[in-house]
């Protein structure tokens, strides 16, 4: 009888970190502190393992297709990690999270297969303006044109969210002048995009 | 819509800059991410993105369209091929039929009332294909003492053509005569030709190839012809 407090406790914590896709809170903690550094690969493992059972999971509840479903989860999946990365995910239930996620990813798309001009806005989950695939190729070539700091730079920033101030520390350079650079980066990547975009 | 600004090359504040390149270069970065989870998930979980199954069918009913097109369009223009493209056979039995006996009376018959009258009869007999009888006509001809060299080349020549082109033809003695015949320069022209065709005729093709190469190196008569049946023969 005296064990049974810990008992429930620890199945109180596996019950959690089931819902948390078999992650542990300090597992948590330390998934988000290698994200903020760049770091994907405990993210993507833990994430990337459970993708089927999402879509198995939209295909039965919505009736739809595979394709669709898959789509739905991989968007899902890219804005998951964006919210990751902006702190705006805790540890809480983020297999409820990411499947409702999911989900609203699949009816957006069910209206816009329907043409329906009223797109579900709740949770956050908004249509965001598609940026053209033709714009994404020829940025790609730009982006082939700029030096390894540069590149290094914009990326780390931009996509994998590390502030100037901890990119900064790392270089041994002041936050003003990392800013500088950047700035110079992102108009030498649009001269490059602009000298080679022919729409 | 401020990427339309960055990408028509409209003048940016910092802030706008600062902005719609973030939003490119994470559009950029989640295309790539996207690639390479998809490559991913195929590989490592053997989870992939399946085909519409209505996509699948309307692929595969366009696919099967096409290939029935391609398939009707291929026997058609292989029927067309077959019949209006000659083969080999055709061209020989072709020329063979449209060899034509030589119709030269004042050099056969030298005047000779005689010789002029059996020759009258083997022509008019050849023009209305009873071969047999001028056959008969040119062989009595042949016989006789008094015809010349180039008139017998003329005559052999002719007699050739009745055997070759007769219904049950006889190619040895067609062959026979035109070795004859083409020993008189008046005929040689003609009985090579003749001859050429005649060897087809057994499937003796080194020596039709012997013959028409000569044809076509002296551009002698039906030099064009010989060209395309000796590409047939190569």
């Amino acid at each position: 009888m005296k064990h049974q407090p810990t008992e429930n406790k620890t199945k109180k914590n596996n019950a959690i970190a089931h819902q948390n896709f078999g992650l542990k809170e300090d597992e948590f903690e330390e998934m988000l502190q290698k994200m903020s550094k760049g770091d994907d690969r405990l993210f993507e493992k833990i994430f990337l393992a459970q993708f089927e059972e999402t879509i198995s999971y939209l295909m039965y509840r919505y009736k739809t297709d595979q394709s669709m479903a898959y789509d739905a989860t991989m968007d899902a999946l890219l804005k998951f990690r964006k919210r990751l990365l902006a702190g705006k995910i805790n540890y809480y239930n983020m297999r409820f999270l990411f499947t409702q996620m999911a989900s609203q990813f699949l009816t957006t798309a069910f209206n816009k297969r329907t043409k329906s001009l009223e797109m579900s806005e709740n949770d956050g989950i908004t249509t965001e303006e598609e940026v053209d695939d033709l714009i994404l190729d020829y940025l790609d070539i730009a982006w082939k044109s700029l030096g390894d700091q540069c590149s290094k730079l914009l990326e780390n920033f931009y996509y994998k969210k590390i502030t100037l101030k901890e990119l900064a520390n790392v270089l041994g350079k002041s936050d003003a002048a990392l800013r500088k650079q950047k700035q110079r980066c992102l108009e030498t990547l649009r001269s490059y995009f602009l000298k080679h975009y022919k729409p | 819509m401020q990427h339309k600004k960055y990408i028509k090359g409209e003048k940016l504040s910092d802030e706008e800059l600062d902005s719609t390149s973030e939003k490119l270069i994470q559009a950029k970065f989640e295309r790539d991410k996207r690639k390479a989870w998809e490559q991913r998930l195929k590989n490592e979980y053997g989870v992939e993105k399946e085909v519409l199954q209505k996509k699948r069918f309307f692929k595969l009913s366009k696919l099967a369209i096409a290939a029935a097109i391609v398939g009707i369009a291929g026997i058609v223009l292989y029927s067309i091929a077959i019949f209006v493209t000659p083969n080999f056979e055709t061209i020989v039995n072709k020329s063979i039929e449209n060899l034509d006996s030589i119709d030269n009376h004042a050099l056969a018959t030298r005047g000779d009332e005689t010789i002029d009258a059996q020759v009258s009869a083997a022509t008019l007999a050849y023009k209305n294909k009873e071969y047999d009888e001028s056959i008969a006509r040119w062989e009595t001809i042949l016989a006789t003492e008094s015809i010349n060299k180039n008139s017998k080349g003329t005559a052999y020549y002719n007699l050739a053509v009745c055997y070759l082109q007769k219904e049950t033809s006889e190619p040895q003695k067609t062959i026979q005569y035109l070795l004859e015949a083409r020993k008189s320069k008046t005929v040689q022209e003609e009985s090579n030709w003749a001859l050429a065709l005649a060897y087809l005729q057994v499937n003796q093709k080194e020596n039709a190839k012997d013959i028409l190469e000569e044809i076509i190196h002296a551009k002698a008569y039906k030099y064009k012809k010989a060209e395309i049946i000796i590409e047939f023969l190569e």
